[in-house]
């Protein structure tokens, strides 16, 4: 976060010093990235097909219908009809490294991940073609804050004197306002650099993208057109979100940095901030009925039982927990740090495992007849339940 | 040469010879005298001597590979020189009171040991081996070893969740838990004298304070490294004087009871031993040193300064025989002989000279350093021998032992000359026409390069090598690096531009077949993300955000960049180091570098041990034919100008192909690859395999001058010369044959192949030469005239 820190030393400058630094910033960034302008995007290169591909380093795994879908680095896609015995590569356009995948149904399903990418597939995840990247995000960001930026002069121009209390403040947003501005503008020269961190889809319409910096992106029309949807949700030090999921109900929970937690009742529209409960990472949401849990960092995990306004906290594991999935019969597996991950059935406190390969999970799903498959930094790797694996 | 020699001198000797060997028999006590002081000089010489395992004279220079790799090796240097000392417990995992102890004392002991880089020390007991969390607070860690270790159940479980955490699973803790390892980066120069690192003494004391020192039944080290295997190396090399002794007795039992005289082996003996002390005193006066594979040299010139004494003592004895006095003897022995000697000595050295076509530096040093010694052996043997022998004269023995001979039929010389009759002298020829499309066929199944796993200096099976199979079997590391460099302008390699292409570069070398996996700052990059974001995988790629990229590099070990960030090594560690390993890396490599180098980053091959591996196959495989092309040309020619007929010269010829052509199908049966030390083994047989022919043919068309029909004729030679071949052959294959059980294996494998080429090139000549000469249709008085007048 360093342009928090940023904001903090030179937020008492003089505001025409300010816009003359950032002009100089942006037309040195313009010399710089024009001279360092190569022939070669390795990211707009289709994915390479990649030998062992269940080896290499896979970041989200879902399920297809009968099917497991896992995306990963530089654009690997992999999808097994076999419980994860064996792979099969998709065909990808790009070899950006994917963080998240989510199905709808056997056929429809979303990936996303670094440089703001996102691919849909009709076909069970074996093709896939680019629905949205991060120069579309960044153009999207600076419109965004250049309409705040402006809407907030306008408001000063119409204060009068007797509103200084009010009118500091407004400055005082103003000027974050015009920092953010800068950074978006040199994020444009930059290219797509920000990751999404996960993505969600209620049907085969209405989805929520979310991902680093307070990246948050919505669609209607099944990812035809994905339009920024941060002004619904408050986070100014734009941390990063790391995880959207329904409950039975409907209710949208969406974690994230420094113990960031919200609840959306519209599918996404408006969020509302709940908590505080914690203040490191949240790396997760998971739900079972009605009930909802959030888990994250050093093994935290947290959990609500009417609808995210109280939150009660668990034991934690002794390991971060970085996914984690609710099977069929109500079980909800966490993964994380290390090879660690827990059990938890219904009804039932969580036990902890810890897999041989001792190597970190990013993500876990089971496949609908019983078998669960957790990825990351090793690939793919089978997890044994019930009996002690240790 | 002639049955019935002349005692007086005749019209042939000519005049510069006798006026010359008159000199030399007048001046002999001087003369004598000056060899002793040369001896002296020389002998001195040899304090200065050293064994030499330089690295940089056994690769191919001028490749540009090599160029590129040695262009760069400064800031690669930190790549790898370490030793790896690893310690198992033979009875349970490394979690245990007393392992821990002994792992403590032995990392103790390590750090004193002269030549390690102490700040750079690793183990589980040095303060830099760290595990890290990250907690809402930001980064927590702390040692390894925890502060209040006392060797209880409860620190040692608290070391077990360390140790977890560190991430040194595969790396410094073995995959089984059953073993760590040691790692002791080394210092090339010493910081307080400068002087360079002396491996072999580094070696030594890992051997005495460590392995010795600390194994047991239950606990067991191994020891990796460069160093480790210069050390072994060398004290591999210092058997070879104990194979040179071996040499020298047989040698001297096999003169002994080919001539049976005392005076004649001591002087045959004397003079050869006197030429390795020149040729080994003059190394240190032209700089170099004894490396593994010149030290085949001193075996080369003893071998070869024998048989040309064998020829001498030879003569000197039917002379001495023939009641000539024996300073009278002395001096027609050098008439009649230092001519012939001269030439066959001058087609070996030219033969050797031939080996300086092939770009390596060693192969280059050892045609240098073989030619000088049959330099020397001129002066040794050709004109010291008989001044000696003028003083010693022979024994009665020899005496009564030419007169036993000279009453024998010499029956197995006349079964032998059968071969040139004409029922015998097809079935050779048609057994020799099966041999040569045997082996033709089985040549081409010769591979380059090295075909074992391990270090390919040293036998599978050495200590060494089991214990770098140890460290591959159980930690996730390869001993088989191919490095390439990636140039990009200075202070522009953490560039985004740059990384994502290193990327790509990884990405697209991992799905090569014999790749296991590549490392480079990118992968410490997205580590280093990924730390900064709580550890979370999702972060694992890098970022288009300089400041965020700049944070992740700062991390980065110095010798994954160079000093201005304008060179990365990308390390591929390989499966194997076999050939078709390294070609299909290579072909991989070369097709990305086509496809995306750029002014703005340009990948170039190769450093790493497989790197430079491939770029000698590479050198080797167009080498191996050129040198044939020289030695052969080299040798015909010689023929050619002796004998002036190409049906002489293709007698002679035909049965060295037909030996080198078996040697390559040898390697291809043995599994020996045709790599540095065994490229120079067929140009050594030719130069010195043609000797036979010479002396053989010369002989044979004396005999057929003289009016006598094929079969009489050879019988004669063989008489002749036919035994002084036989024992030539047999005392080169005895000299080099000791080198079969040496444990370094490529002196092994010289031991074998040149054994081999010499033995056969000795039945080549006394066997395949006739039946060829009947089949060209030599005959009385036909090639009077073409041929050479015999002198020869």
């Amino acid at each position: 976060m360093t342009n928090n820190n940023k904001q903090v030393t030179a937020r008492h400058w003089p505001r025409i010093v300010r816009q003359v630094c950032a002009a100089i910033a942006l037309s040195l960034a313009g010399v710089v990235t024009g001279s360092s302008a190569y022939a070669n995007d390795f990211e707009a290169l289709p994915a390479l097909t990649v030998a062992e591909a269940g080896k290499r380093v896979l970041l989200d795994i879902t399920r297809a219908g009968g099917r497991l879908v896992a995306v990963g680095e530089r654009g690997v896609v992999l999808y097994s009809d076999t419980g994860g015995d064996t792979w099969q590569q998709a065909v990808v356009p790009h070899s950006n490294t994917l963080t998240s995948v989510t199905f709808i149904d056997a056929q429809n399903g979303w990936a996303a991940g670094h440089g703001g990418i996102i691919l849909h597939s009709g076909d069970g995840g074996q093709t896939w073609h680019k629905q949205f990247d991060g120069n579309q995000a960044n153009r999207q960001w600076l419109n965004f804050i250049q309409q705040r930026r402006d809407s907030l002069a306008e408001t000063i121009e119409e204060l009068d004197d007797s509103q200084q209390a009010e009118r500091d403040d407004l400055e005082y947003r103003l000027d974050d306002a015009e920092y953010a501005l800068e950074d978006a503008a040199l994020a444009l020269q930059t290219g797509p650099v920000d990751p999404f961190l996960d993505i969600w889809f209620g049907d085969a319409k209405n989805g929520v993208a979310v991902g680093a910096y307070g990246m948050i992106y919505r669609t209607e029309d099944g990812g035809e057109n994905w339009v920024i949807a941060a002004a619904g949700i408050e986070n100014p030090d734009r941390y990063h979100y790391y995880d959207v999921d329904a409950d039975r109900s409907g209710r949208l929970y969406l974690s994230g940095e420094a113990g960031l937690m919200y609840r959306s009742l519209d599918g996404g529209r408006q969020w509302q901030r709940l908590g505080p409960f914690y203040d490191g990472s949240l790396f997760g949401v998971v739900t079972r009925g009605e009930e909802v849990m959030a888990y994250g960092l050093r093994g935290h995990i947290f959990k609500s039982v009417d609808g995210g306004t109280r939150w009660q906290s668990l034991p934690a594991a002794p390991f971060s927990l970085y996914g984690g999935t609710r099977l069929a019969d109500g079980t909800v597996i966490l993964v994380g740090a290390g090879g660690g991950y827990l059990l938890g059935p219904e009804g039932a406190p969580f036990t902890s495992k810890l897999h041989p390969s001792r190597s970190s999970f990013s993500s876990v799903s089971g496949d609908g007849s019983g078998r669960v498959v957790a990825v990351g930094m090793n690939g793919a790797a089978a997890l044994p339940q019930g009996e002690a694996s240790e | 040469m002639s049955s019935e020699e002349s005692l007086t001198l005749t019209e042939e000797d000519g005049r510069l010879r006798p006026f010359l060997g008159a000199l030399l028999l007048r001046a002999r006590a001087p003369l004598i005298l000056l060899f002793v002081i040369l001896t002296a000089f020389f002998g001195w010489q040899l304090r200065g001597l050293r064994p030499d395992a330089s690295f940089e004279k056994m690769i191919p220079v001028s490749h540009p590979y090599i160029v590129n790799f040695l262009e760069n090796r400064e800031d690669l240097s930190g790549l790898g020189n370490a030793v790896r000392i690893i310690v198992e417990n033979k009875n349970g995992d490394i979690f245990s009171r007393e392992f821990q102890q002994t792992l403590q004392e032995i990392t103790d002991e390590v750090f004193y040991i002269n030549g390690v880089d102490r700040a750079g020390l690793q183990s589980l007991w040095t303060p830099n081996v760290r595990w890290l969390e990250v907690t809402e607070e930001g980064f927590v860690g702390g040692a390894v070893i925890p502060d209040d270790y006392d060797g209880s159940p409860q620190a040692l479980e608290k070391l077990r969740a360390n140790t977890l955490k560190s991430g040194q699973i595969g790396r410094l803790v073995a995959n089984n838990f059953r073993s760590t390892i040691i790692v002791a980066p080394l210092v090339e120069r010493d910081p307080k004298t400068g002087e360079r690192l002396d491996y072999q003494q580094l070696s030594a004391d890992l051997e005495a304070l460590v392995r010795d020192k600390y194994q047991t039944e239950d606990l067991r080290i191994h020891i990796t490294g460069f160093a480790k295997l210069v050390g072994d190396l060398i004290d591999g090399a210092s058997l070879v004087g104990t194979f040179f002794a071996v040499a020298f007795v047989i040698t001297a039992v096999m003169l002994f009871l080919y001539s049976r005289c005392h005076w004649s082996t001591f002087a045959a003996l004397l003079c050869s031993t006197v030429a390795v002390v020149w040729q080994l005193g003059l190394l240190p006066i032209m700089g170099l040193g004894l490396d593994p594979y010149s030290m085949l040299v001193p075996f080369l010139v003893f071998a070869v300064g024998i048989s040309h004494s064998v020829q001498i003592i030879n003569r000197f004895a039917h002379l001495s025989h023939s009641a000539v006095d024996t300073r009278e003897a002395a001096k027609l022995t050098f008439v009649r002989l230092s001519k012939p000697g001269f030439i066959a000595l001058l087609s070996d050295g030219v033969g050797f000279l031939t080996l300086r076509v092939i770009d390596i530096p060693v192969i280059q040093e050892l045609a240098l350093i073989a030619s000088t010694g049959i330099a020397v052996l001129v002066l040794t043997n050709l004109i010291l021998l008989p001044l000696v022998l003028s003083y010693t004269g022979i024994s009665q023995r020899c005496h009564r032992y030419r007169d036993d001979k000279l009453n024998s039929e010499y029956r197995h010389w006349h079964q032998l000359s059968a071969a040139s009759l004409p029922r015998n002298a097809k079935l050779i020829v048609a057994a020799c026409t099966v041999l040569f499309a045997g082996g033709w066929w089985l040549a081409q199944q010769q591979k380059i390069g090295d075909l074992d796993p391990g270090a390919p200096e040293l036998r599978p099976h050495s200590r060494y090598n089991l214990d770098t199979a140890f460290l591959t079997d159980n930690y996730s590391t390869s001993t088989d690096v191919f490095v390439v460099m990636a140039h990009t302008p200075p202070q522009q390699c953490g560039n985004y531009q740059s990384l994502a292409a290193i990327d790509h570069f990884q990405a697209v070398m991992e799905n090569v077949p014999g790749v296991q996996s590549a490392l480079s700052l990118v992968d410490i990059s997205k580590l280093v993300i990924m730390g900064m974001n709580e550890g979370n995988p999702q972060w694992h790629a890098l970022s288009r955000n300089q400041y965020i990229l700049n944070n992740s590099l700062s991390r980065v070990p110095s010798n994954l960049l160079n000093t201005d960030c304008s060179m990365v090594p990308v390390i591929l560690f390989l499966e194997d180091h076999k050939a078709d390993t390294l070609d299909q890396v290579i072909a991989a490599a070369e097709g990305f570098t086509e496809q995306y180098n750029s002014e703005h980053i340009s990948f170039r091959l190769a450093a790493g041990n497989a790197g430079v591996e491939a770029a000698t196959n590479i050198v080797i495989r167009t080498a191996q034919n050129r040198m044939l092309i020289w030695v052969y040309g080299v040798v015909i020619v010689l023929c050619l100008l002796n004998f002036r007929s190409l049906k002489i010269t293709a007698c002679i010829i035909l049965p060295l192909m037909l030996t080198s052509l078996l040697g390559q199908a040898l390697m291809a049966m043995l599994g020996i690859g045709v790599k540095v030390a065994t490229l120079p083994v067929i140009a050594l047989g030719v130069g010195i395999g043609v000797d036979y022919g010479i002396y053989i043919y010369t002989a044979l068309a004396h005999f057929l001058r003289e009016g006598q029909d094929l079969r009489s004729a050879y019988f004669s030679a063989l008489k002749t010369s036919g035994t002084a071949v036989a024992f030539t052959g047999l005392t080169l294959a005895v000299g080099v044959g000791t080198w079969i059980y040496s444990p370094i294996k490529f002196q092994a494998d010289m031991g074998l192949m040149l054994t081999f080429m010499f033995f056969w090139n000795m039945v080549g000549a006394l066997l395949v030469l006739p039946a060829l000469a009947w089949l060209f249709g030599a005959k009385p008085h036909q090639q009077v005239t073409s041929a050479a007048d015999g002198k020869a």
